[in-house]
């Protein structure tokens, strides 16, 4: 009995390490789900067809697209953007991710729930943006307590023309209501 | 003499309060010190009369950095000469102990109380990058916070060394300029 109780934390401990590292969020993705994957990546990882109706209309030029969709249980929302590897061809590859799962979290503990300033004592060594609303590039959705946090790696500070990585966070009252992770390719 | 106390306390409060104001730093300066001033408002203010050595002189340039003193501190002055030939007030760097910010906020603050205290606003910290053959190069000791109120506009900018505030600037920012 001791000895199957034994195999059986063992057992339990090595799930839980292993479902750990599928929900860490760091600045190249979260657990193996990986910004620059190209869509057959993705599609494999997940073992699921993602339609993505922008990439099939080769006339307009809609270069971008998101799909919904559940990694490892957790609803995740995936953007992906053309990439010319030779002129007229392209793949579709991923560039942002974004959830808003308790189950996610840096190799540090920052997640859902975590307060402004720890994030920001965390990153010290890195540039932090804060702006008031959920801020993205296209829109910013305004109101009392919203504000997005952005931790740039150095080439998104410098814009050296390297890949550059964003790690945001949107936060309610300070706090973490979800996250996105985002990428600049230049290859 | 007890009447005389009383006296000499209000009067010192007064000055002391007059003094804060005078050093008061916010995104559109330092106390009456204001960005946008016209140059002779702000010779009238310094009680000095200042002696151009670029700007009328050399015909292509518009800007130029003065030194000077407000109020017995030490100042940095961007002038710009504007389209109308207005020479105005663009910039403003000091690095005195008096000036504080109406939270409190001064030389020797840290980047953690500098963020808290400028909740709402747009916010940019960054370490600051020297440029070796076009390769960025980050500095392990040296960064700047600028705190603007809206995207664009007026902004404080705090420089830090080991994450502790030794001057600031005070300049517009437009666009993607920061």
């Amino acid at each position: 009995m001791k000895k199957i109780c034994l195999l059986f934390f063992i057992l339990a401990a090595t799930c839980a390490a292993a479902q750990n590292k599928d929900y860490i969020i760091s600045m190249n993705g979260l657990g193996s789900l990986k910004l620059g994957m190209s869509q057959a990546e993705v599609e494999k990882l997940l073992n699921k067809k993602i339609l993505l109706i922008n990439s099939l209309d080769t006339i307009n030029p809609f270069y971008e697209d998101t799909a919904k969709l559940t990694y490892k249980n957790i609803a995740v929302q995936l953007e992906f953007q053309r990439n010319y590897n030779v002129p007229n061809q392209f793949y579709m590859q991923l560039i942002g991710i974004r959830s808003s799962s308790p189950l996610c979290k840096t190799a540090t503990g920052i997640g859902i729930g975590t307060d402004k300033l720890k994030i920001i004592a965390e990153y010290d060594k890195y540039h932090v943006n804060i702006q008031p609303g959920f801020y993205s590039y296209y829109e910013t959705e305004k109101g009392r307590g919203k504000s997005t946090l952005s931790i740039l790696d150095d080439a998104a500070s410098t814009m050296d023309g390297s890949n550059a990585y964003t790690m945001v966070f949107y936060l309610l009252n300070k706090k973490v209501v979800s996250f996105e992770l985002k990428a600049k390719f230049n290859d | 003499m007890k009447k005389l106390f009383p006296f000499l306390f209000i009067l010192l409060s007064t000055t002391a309060i007059a003094q804060n104001k005078d050093y008061l730093l916010s995104t559109d300066g330092i106390g009456a010190l204001k960005l946008g001033m016209p140059l002779t408002e702000l010779e009238k203010l310094l009680k000095t009369k200042i002696t151009l050595k670029v700007i009328n002189i050399d015909s292509v340039q518009l800007t130029e950095t003065i030194k000077a003193k407000y109020k017995g501190i030490d100042v940095e002055i961007n002038l710009w000469k504007k389209q109308d030939n207005i020479i105005t007030v663009d910039g403003i760097k000091t690095s005195s102990p008096l000036c504080k910010t109406k939270a409190g906020l001064g030389i020797g603050s840290t980047k953690l109380q500098i963020i808290a205290s400028y909740d709402g606003y747009h916010i940019d910290a960054k370490p600051v990058f020297d440029y070796d053959n076009d390769k960025p190069v980050k500095s392990k000791t040296m960064s700047t916070i600028t705190v603007k109120e809206d995207e664009e506009g007026y902004a404080i900018i705090f420089n830090l060394v080991n994450n502790k505030v030794v001057s600031f600037e005070i300049l517009p920012i437009y666009d993607d300029e920061e």
